[in-house]
């Protein structure tokens, strides 16, 4: 037990110290500036201007917006789940607590197994203004790592998550439910001071379940440790490349280790209102151990880009990837050759920032060497609504 | 005192570099992936498959070969096997991280035993494994689940399984649902769910078979996933 | 005593040398230049007018938007959060233009003092008339409504005043012993503006025909970015081919808006370059009115564009050629660089 804490501790310093030196960072100055502005009120923009109802919503102090997400799954090969549900409705309260923190609160519930179930989703206290260049939260919330991960469902720019997505970050979950990983603990974002615009994020969460859990978890042997830098590559108009690494690493009560490192890009060229081309893609590879067991190597990727022809319309084609890397033959020990791959195109029509309809066809293929392809096509419809004041968009 | 343009800050030699270099990324990846599908996978070569064929015809249950393993009293009569002793079936699951759902017909005479292992090592071990138990003199069989090295009873949850009757269940065992292995039970043809439960450990393996003691085996099946939960 | 001697050498050593670097110090901070952040870029050019001359403090200037996009939808570039990190002063035109982006990336910054309500925010529209108020209530119904207002005003040279005010308010905020001379730049910032604004009215007086005024000029909008620009010469506006703000217009809605532009006998369209080119193209094919696509924005590295005055003469340039060149109802439909 001694052991085990103090190889606790000792795998958690490197982490420790870097918070250590952020909070040593001279903040006071922060502090300093904050109070003087805290005497010193700005003039608001609505002086000298009567009341109306849209004048105090703006003023409200916090965000609050419900977010539904209608999908409709209607699958050629196994039609035991084709009918419209309402995927997820999301209830988000997001703003300034104090001068110096913000809070998160979100809400959803979700149809599963013909039952509509709601939970918390993201509940975190948080600032941007108390260690210069940095930012960060504490509590539960959607796991900094990756691209897909970072944005809820209905923020995302196709309906169902690419296999790479469920299998890594939401397994067990089906299809259509499958959604980004969430834990509780902090995370911690720094700005670094350089030339080029790189972030680096750091994580450490309870891990006691990760992915599609019904309960609780176990206790793992080691917290969830997390790490993404990100480069941004601006362009000649409003857009960019961003690219992120992930590394993740976990455990479960028996000691299995899961370490996930991967690779995300995100593009993006708009005009005006058009987001003329997005292109989004992550690659990852995972690799399970437990002592007694062969070792699990997965991987997988998809690759999406979209094009706007109007800031109404948009199409894009999503190409999956996923293989069982480790996969072997029982009998002879052999290399087993697996393939899962899926197309998905998919039309968006948004009728406003806060309306939007989409409908895509999945094909989907599993092949594995020496037995025949399993096959699932399906088409689906969603629409999604936002009521409220949704927070501006991360890149 | 200068205007700092953007426009000045970038550095249009590296962003065309970037972005020549990332396009190419993504062809790259698209064609390997084409490569991958084109090259290999079609093939219908299967050891595992040639393995099973290698035992004899006869020495079948439910459609599906199975080999009895050292140190067994099994005998198979009009596809009733019965006895004291270990079977491997010899079609184990294609990945670890995978779901199943397992039929079985059964019988279980007085102190006997059937046990029902899934996603297991070799010799059995490491796996999910479902326990029925009837108990010297008892009128109900015992249903638990090996939980680690711990038996987790679920009896009491149970309706009353008669002792001397002949019994058909259904078990999904999601062996892929994060890292806890989700597992549900079904009874007779009904399809009532009899159980449904997360324990914390996950088979570790590709292989199922059953351990009889003083019981007998009527049928066998796998399937697809009956609990989808979409 | 040699020994107390070089003792006491090295402690009036050390002790200047503290003090040489401690008024080093305060010197270098007091010279470190303010780093200035704007939106538009027509406020970095106000802010470096309003700190130079006298006023004299070191400044470095940067501005997010390029001229070319539509400031209501702007990516919320990492970027940009890079450099609002280092800035002192975020400048913003307000009235809730850049909300949908903007608050992100100050957010974001980790910068305490540029956040809203800091000493290093300043939002413009703050200190301006501000025209277009909705009254009553408002909802999404109604599209894309600023609840504060129409916060186009920076198209107009008298509205740039106030706004210079403004400005130099949040300047000498942070720079009060340049209070006097922010002052005195604010007060040449305001000349040269009126002077540019009599500059062009009386170019476009000069333009007009017999029995022609100002006020009889009729024009229409894709979008309502010219209000402000409108009412500082005088000109008027009928309204926008949108029928509702930030709601491309239908088919139908550009047929509707011709014939009442027709009927109206508006001499021009007007949108923003970033506004579709095909909507302009049919309205100006079914009412014969041409259409014209302005930048609305500075464009820095554009030498046509490049400067508040530069950019206010091209338009009054644009609305004399199409005034002489055009009748009400005629077919000619040319359209801006």
């Amino acid at each position: 037990m001694r052991s085990a804490a103090r190889e606790r501790f000792v795998s958690l310093l490197p982490l420790a110290s870097v918070f250590a030196g952020a909070l040593l960072l001279p903040w006071t100055s922060q502090a300093t500036s904050m109070s003087q502005a805290s005497s010193m009120p700005v003039a608001s923009s609505s002086d000298n201007s009567s009341d109306t109802v849209a004048r105090a919503v703006s003023s409200l102090p916090i965000d609050i917006f419900a977010a539904v997400d209608l999908v409709g799954p209607f699958s050629m090969d196994q039609d035991s789940q084709n009918r419209w549900v309402p995927r997820s409705a999301e209830f988000s309260f997001s703003g300034a607590i104090d001068p110096m923190f913000d809070g998160a609160l979100v809400f959803a519930g979700h149809t599963e197994s013909d039952e509509f179930k709601f939970g918390l989703h993201e509940a975190y206290v948080g600032s941007t203004r108390l260690i210069p260049q940095s930012r960060f939260k504490l509590g539960k919330f959607l796991l900094g790592v990756g691209r897909l991960n970072q944005f809820h469902q209905h923020d995302w720019p196709f309906i169902t998550a690419p296999k790479v997505h469920r299998q890594f970050f939401n397994a067990g979950a089906g299809v259509v439910q499958a959604e980004s990983a969430a834990d509780s603990g902090v995370e911690y974002t720094w700005n670094l001071p350089t030339e080029a615009v790189v972030d680096l994020t750091l994580g450490v969460t309870n891990g006691y379940c990760f992915g599609h859990c019904h309960t609780e978890g176990q206790r793992p042997i080691h917290p969830l440790v997390y790490a993404h830098p990100t480069l941004f590559i601006e362009n000649e108009t409003s857009g960019g490349h961003l690219i992120g690494a992930t590394y993740l690493r976990r455990s479960d009560s028996v000691g299995t280790i899961t370490e996930l490192v991967g690779v995300d890009w995100t593009y993006k060229f708009r005009e005006a209102r058009r987001l003329k081309w997005l292109v989004q893609s992550e690659a990852y590879l995972q690799k399970r151990r437990r002592s007694g067991t062969d070792n699990v190597e997965q991987a997988g990727l998809y690759v999406y880009p979209q094009y706007a022809w109007d800031s109404s319309w948009s199409f894009g084609c999503r190409l999956d990837a996923f293989s069982e890397l480790s996969l072997k033959f029982v009998s002879t020990g052999e290399r087993r050759a697996d393939l899962d791959y899926a197309i998905v195109p998919t039309l968006t029509y948004r009728s406003s920032e806060y309306l939007m309809f989409r409908v895509a066809y999945a094909h989907e293929v599993d092949t594995t060497e020496g037995v025949g392809d399993q096959r699932d096509r399906q088409f689906m419809l969603q629409a999604v609504y936002i009521m409220g004041a949704h927070p501006a968009h991360d890149f | 005192m200068q205007i700092q343009s953007l426009c000045s800050r970038i550095d249009q030699a590296r962003f065309g570099r970037a972005q020549r270099m990332l396009k190419s990324m993504s062809l790259v990846a698209l064609v390997l992936l084409l490569g991958v599908k084109l090259s290999g996978c079609g093939s219908s070569r299967n050891p595992d498959r040639e393995a099973a064929e290698a035992l004899p015809e006869d020495q079948k249950l439910g459609g599906f070969k199975f080999e009895i393993l050292p140190g067994s009293q099994l005998s198979l009569r009009a596809g009733k096997l019965e006895g004291d002793g270990q079977i491997r079936v010899a079609s184990p699951m294609i990945k670890v991280n995978s779901g199943h759902n397992f039929y079985f017909k059964f019988k279980i005479e007085d102190g006997g035993e059937l046990r029902v292992q899934t996603f297991a090592r070799a010799d059995l071990s490491g796996g999910v494994e479902l326990i029925l138990r009837r108990p010297a003199g008892a009128e109900q069989i015992s249903v638990a689940l090996m939980v680690g090295t711990e038996e987790r009873d679920y009896t009491a949850l149970l309706p009353r399984f008669a002792a001397n009757d002949v019994h058909e269940l259904w078990w999904d065992v999601h062996n892929n649902d994060g890292d806890q292995m989700h597992t549900v039970l079904w009874n007779e043809a009904q399809g009532d769910e009899l159980l449904e439960d997360l324990v914390p450990m996950q088979g570790v393996g590709v292989q199922w078979g059953v351990r009889l003691r003083s019981a007998s085996l009527l049928g066998l099946d796998r399937q697809e996933v009956r609990d989808r939960h979409e | 005593m040699s020994d107390l001697l070089s003792d006491f050498r090295l402690k009036v050593l050390i002790a200047w040398s503290v003090l040489a670097v401690l008024v080093g110090s305060s010197r270098a901070q007091a010279q470190e230049a303010l780093r200035v952040l704007t939106t538009l870029p027509e406020f970095a050019e106000m802010a470096l007018d309003l700190s130079g001359g006298e006023a004299g403090f070191p400044v470095e200037v940067e501005h997010l938007l390029r001229g070319h996009e539509d400031p209501h939808f702007v990516e919320a570039l990492p970027s940009f959060v890079k450099r609002a990190s280092r800035a002192d002063l975020v400048v913003s035109v307000g009235l809730e233009l850049e909300s949908a982006w903007l608050t992100k990336v100050l957010a974001k910054s980790g910068r305490a003092q540029v956040q809203k309500g800091g000493q290093g925010y300043c939002e413009l529209g703050a200190g301006v008339e501000v025209l277009q108020k909705p009254q009553g209530p408002i909802s999404r119904a109604m599209g894309d409504v600023h609840a504060s207002g129409n916060p186009h005003f920076y198209l107009s040279p008298l509205h740039l005043i106030s706004a210079a005010k403004r400005l130099g308010e949040c300047l000498t905020r942070l720079r009060p012993k340049s209070a006097e001379a922010v002052a005195a730049n604010v007060s040449r910032f305001e000349k040269r503006m009126l002077a540019l604004h009599q500059e062009l009215t009386r170019k476009l007086k000069a333009s007009l025909g017999r029995g022609q005024s100002l006020e009889s000029l009729r024009f229409i909008e894709y979008h309502q970015d010219f209000t402000y620009f409108f009412a500082a010469y005088g000109l008027r506006s009928i309204g926008a081919i949108e029928e509702k703000p930030g709601v491309p217009p239908s088919a139908a809605r550009i047929a509707q808006a011709a014939t009442w532009a027709r009927a109206e006998g508006v001499r021009l369209a007007l949108a923003a370059t970033h506004h579709p080119d095909a909507s302009m193209s049919k309205f100006s094919e079914i009412s014969g009115i041409p259409n014209r696509r302005w930048p609305v924005m500075l464009r820095p590295g554009d030498e046509k564009f490049d400067r508040i005055e530069k950019l206010h003469r091209y338009y009054i340039e644009q609305l004399i050629a199409a005034i002489q060149a055009s009748k009400p109802g005629s077919t000619n439909s040319g359209k801006s660089p």
